[in-house]
């Protein structure tokens, strides 16, 4: 039997800008397992960051319930050279956060790094080393729940396996959960258990990853798959409309193909199509 | 097909406190009309100094030191500044990867692609008008009239790339320069300027250097690939024979490297490069790769590889295995 970790209910945040208001989470639930990985997946503006942000604590909902059982949780973010102070040695920056500084070398050896490098400043680290220090760093409050915000996007794939490498070891050994953002679904195939993708704020569709690649049923998530390249393959070509129209209903429903009336009107809630499969389209109602 | 650019064994110098760096080291390369070519390689490889070698921006420590760039006949170094000068902007176009900083915040769209228009052919307004409206319309903008009134701030990302290659389309060159173009855009955007790319470089015969970090994005878009590491050119071919039949040790390593679409959790191995990723700063002799590749041998350390061909397809690499 799978223990639910954290249950997220009906979370949302708006942000404000002038006139212009913006519904980063939208009325989003979903449960997340102990010892898995869930892939959060969408374009630039769906609200995965702020998903990330708000369950690693960063930011407060303002509406909507966390209930977490996990002891205590980190975030490891996308740009490993923004989220450590300059001035500090990689050392310091691990030992901030913890009672006893000589762990620090510890969980710096943890994640791959030798003794000598523990000295050094960010500038004299390479883009995957200076990750390494985020893990480390995220690893020493001993959580089981850590929000991966992107973390290998910023590096040169000759890092990136090296990265998901780690995260996966130390997912097996300490039994973490991992919130894994991003929006490279190649990435996300590779890690993760389940998947979800967000439009909008909203969750489209969410269910393992297995399913979500071999049988997408979302139009948006057919879409998003259509358009990931990937060598010499056949794939399904999925063509949206481009209508400029308000939609108090699906976000996707103005450039959705098989869009009714009632798209545009209704909120369409998420139902369960096959076992840990869930939907938020009014097709899977026929 | 017409070969329209051919770089031959160009070297490129840097000089810094330390000394001189050599950042690239004999690369030869050519492309034909309608022919897109995809440059690979990871930060630091040297992509970036070709494509400024190209368009003449290298930075002032930077000088090419020997090697021909032969665009539609002419070699491009051995011509005088001005000259030099009139061929590039009439052949060669360039898009950058960040739309956002190449475009210049102050001025409307229309403002800044008449410019493009006037410094080259000095035409009226009203003529300058119509090519932006219709270039931008080839570029798959479906209402320019409106689009050339806006500001950039006030374009999505995937807009003003499209601006950007119309932009650089604008006085018809035969090559198009794109430095990582869709690097900065979501994959759905992605893939719309790939499949525009392409249409351009089938309807005008446009040749296309395409740079990119992603083997993925370059099967999706290109025929050939130009594989960078260290500097050097070390793998070429069609884009097939580079995917099946990989012949260097970087290459091979590469595409075992990279999470693929197509295997899930526990499928694969991601099998990473070991070592750390070459840098110019300390300069080895022999293959740049050298120091990472499981198979290197001492003659690796000691001499350039050199390249050799077959059916189309080279390979910069000493060892016999790989053939």
């Amino acid at each position: 039997m799978k223990e639910v970790l954290i249950e997220v209910s009906n979370l949302t945040r708006t942000f404000h800008s002038g006139d212009k208001i913006t519904k980063a989470l939208d009325d989003v639930s979903f449960k997340l397992y102990r010892g898995e990985t869930l892939g959060v997946v969408g374009e630039s503006g769906c609200g995965k960051t702020t998903l990330g942000r708000c369950l690693a604590g960063l930011l407060k909902p303002d509406e909507g319930t966390i209930v977490t059982k996990a002891n205590g949780y980190q975030i490891i973010f996308q740009d490993p050279y923004n989220s450590v102070d300059p001035y500090w040695t990689v050392e310091s920056i691990v030992a901030e956060g913890l009672k006893n500084r000589k762990e620090a070398v510890g969980l710096l050896e943890k994640v791959g790094l030798s003794r000598q490098e523990k000295n050094s400043y960010p500038h004299e680290l390479s883009g995957g080393q200076l990750q390494r220090v985020g893990i480390a760093r995220a690893l020493g409050t001993n959580p089981d729940f850590i929000v991966c915000d992107e973390p290998v996007s910023a590096l040169d794939v000759s890092y990136q396996s090296k990265i998901i490498s780690l995260l996966e070891d130390l997912q097996r050994e300490q039994n973490l959960t991992y919130l894994f953002i991003s929006h490279d679904l190649a990435v996300v195939r590779h890690i993760a258990d389940r998947i979800m993708i967000m439009y909008k704020g909203q969750i489209m569709e969410m269910g393992k990853t297995e399913d979500i690649i071999n049988d997408p049923v979302h139009p948006y998530t057919r879409f998003l798959l259509s358009a990931v390249p990937s060598p010499f393959e056949e794939k399904e070509e999925f063509t949206v409309r481009n209508d400029r129209i308000e939609t108090g209903g699906c976000p996707f429903a103005p450039r959705c193909p098989y869009r009714k009336e009632r798209c545009l009107s209704e909120r369409c809630s998420s139902r369960e199509i096959a076992e840990e499969h869930q939907v938020a389209c009014f097709l899977t109602e026929e | 097909m017409s070969k329209i650019l051919s770089i031959e064994n160009l070297n490129v110098i840097y000089r810094i406190p330390e000394g001189r760096r050599h950042v690239l080291r004999d690369v030869t390369l050519s492309l034909e009309k309608g022919q897109i070519r995809a440059v690979v390689g990871e930060s630091g490889c040297g992509k970036s100094t070709l494509v400024n070698s190209l368009i003449a921006l290298l930075p002032e420590n930077a000088v090419i030191e020997s090697g021909r760039i032969i665009i539609d006949g002419t070699d491009m170094l051995g011509s005088g500044q001005s000259n030099m000068r009139k061929l590039r902007s009439s052949k060669l176009g360039v898009v950058f990867q960040d739309p956002f900083s190449a475009l210049d915040p102050l001025y409307t769209i229309e403002n800044q692609m008449a410019e493009t228009i006037n410094i080259i052919r000095k035409t009226n307004r009203k003529r300058a008008m119509e090519k932006t409206a219709e270039m931008l319309e080839a570029c798959g903008i479906r209402n320019p009239e409106e689009i050339m009134k806006k500001y950039p701030h006030e374009l999505s990302g995937g807009l003003r790339q499209r601006v950007m290659i119309a932009m650089a389309l604008l006085n018809e060159p035969e090559i198009l320069v794109a430095d990582e173009p869709t690097t900065a855009l979501d994959v759905t955007i992605q893939k719309e300027i790939l499949q525009l790319l392409k249409k351009l470089a089938a309807d005008r015969q446009l040749a296309v250097l395409f740079i990119t970090h992603s083997l993925d994005v370059a099967a999706e878009i290109a025929d050939s690939i130009s594989v960078f590491y260290g500097g050097r050119v070390v793998e070429e071919g069609r884009i097939r024979d580079i995917f099946n039949f990989p012949l260097h040790p970087y290459t091979q390593a590469l595409l075992k490297t990279i999470p693929s679409i197509k295997y899930g959790k526990n499928e694969r191995k991601l099998m990473p490069i070991e070592g750390e990723m070459f840098s110019f700063l300390n300069e080895t002799s022999g293959c740049s790769f050298a120091p990472r590749c499981p198979y290197a041998r001492k003659e690796c350390f000691e001499k350039d590889p050199e390249t050799r061909m077959l059916n189309g397809h080279s390979c910069a690499c000493v060892l016999e295995e790989v053939w």
